[in-house]
C-alpha cells in the first residue's frame, strides 16, 4: 500500500514532469511504440511462442537389457497403435517418435498424456545398424539391435 | 488450460533425462480421470501386462487396482543396462464418491491402457430433494 505522503509525492513529480515541455514531447513521441510492444507481449498466447505440440510430447522410460548377441530396448509407450510410431537411424542417432491425434476430452485429473513421444538413444559402433528389428506389444516398443560380428564374445580353445 | 506444474515438470523431466537419464523406476502407473454425464473413467498407463494380470476390486468405498506378476527370468548372459519402469507388481486405490454405482464396474486392457468405467447412480440426479412449504 502507497502511504498517502508518497501518494502526494508521485502527484507532485508527475504534475511536474508533465509541464516539463521537453519530457512531454519525448513521452509523446514513443507512446505509440511502446503502447504496440505492451500490446504484443501481453496479447500473445503461450501456445504460439512454445510449440504446444512439442511441449506436450514426453519421454517414455525405457528399459533396456544386453544380451549376448544384442540389445533390446523396451520403451513404456501405452496407448499408440504401431502405425503412430516411427523409428528412424541417422548416423549414430536412434530417433524413436510417435504421434497420436489430440483428443477434445475434459479431464478430472491428469497425470500423463499419450499426444506424442520422443525419445533418442545414441548407438555405439558395436551395433549393426542394418539389422534393426521393432515389435509393438500390450503398450511396450521393444527395438532389438544386433551386435556387430566383432563384438560378440567368442570362446576361444585351449590347443 | 495448462497445468503450470505440469508444464514445468515435462521440460525439466524432458532435458534432465534425456541428457543424463534417470535412475528412477517408475512402479506406479499413472492415471487420468475423466467424469461424463453417466459416467466415470479411470484411465491407467500400465504397459506390459496381460489381462489376466490385474486385480480390480471394490471394498467399502475404494476401488483398488493391482498386478501381481512374477519378473519374467532372463537368461544368464542377459544383462540390464537401464531399468525406468517396471509394472509388475503395484496397487493403486481410489475412493469412489457416493454417486458412483459400486455394482457396474467395467474394465478394458488396450495397448497397454487400462480403462475401468465406473455407471454413476441412476437416482444420484434425483438426490437433492425439495420439500414443498405448506
Amino acid at each position: 500500500m502507497i502511504g498517502i505522503v508518497q501518494k502526494i509525492k508521485i502527484y507532485k513529480m508527475h504534475t511536474k514532469f508533465k509541464t516539463h515541455p521537453k519530457f512531454y514531447h519525448t513521452a509523446g513521441a514513443f507512446a505509440p511504440v511502446i503502447d504496440n510492444l505492451i500490446h504484443e507481449v501481453f496479447n500473445t498466447p503461450v501456445n504460439e511462442v512454445v510449440n504446444e505440440k512439442g511441449l506436450k510430447k514426453t519421454t517414455p522410460a525405457a528399459n533396456i537389457i544386453e544380451f549376448e548377441n544384442k540389445y533390446e530396448i523396451k520403451l513404456a509407450v501405452p496407448g499408440f497403435k504401431k502405425e503412430k510410431i516411427s523409428i528412424s537411424i541417422e548416423k549414430n542417432n536412434l530417433v524413436i517418435s510417435g504421434d497420436n491425434e489430440s483428443e477434445e476430452v475434459k479431464y478430472k485429473h491428469r497425470e500423463f498424456n499419450n499426444i506424442g513421444f520422443k525419445r533418442s538413444f545414441n548407438l555405439s559402433d558395436l551395433i549393426d545398424k542394418s539389422s534393426v528389428t521393432a515389435s509393438y506389444n500390450n503398450g511396450i516398443l521393444t527395438v532389438s539391435l544386433q551386435k556387430v560380428e566383432q563384438a560378440k564374445p567368442k570362446n576361444i580353445e585351449i590347443i | 488450460m495448462y497445468n503450470v506444474p505440469n508444464i514445468i515438470d515435462q521440460i525439466l523431466n524432458r532435458t534432465i533425462s534425456d541428457i543424463v537419464g534417470t535412475d528412477f523406476t517408475m512402479t506406479i502407473p499413472s492415471a487420468n480421470i475423466i467424469e461424463h454425464d453417466h459416467d466415470y473413467q479411470i484411465i491407467l498407463a500400465v504397459p506390459g501386462l496381460d489381462k489376466e494380470d490385474f486385480k480390480i476390486k471394490v471394498e467399502k468405498n475404494s476401488l483398488i487396482v493391482s498386478a501381481d506378476k512374477e519378473a519374467i527370468s532372463l537368461p544368464q548372459d542377459a544383462k540390464i543396462k537401464r531399468n525406468e519402469f517396471n509394472f509388475s507388481k503395484f496397487r493403486r486405490s481410489f475412493n469412489l464418491s457416493e454417486a458412483a454405482d459400486s455394482a457396474s464396474i467395467k474394465a478394458e486392457y488396450n495397448d497397454g491402457i487400462l480403462t475401468i468405467t465406473i455407471d454413476k447412480k441412476k437416482d444420484s440426479e434425483e438426490a437433492v430433494k425439495y420439500v414443498k412449504i405448506d
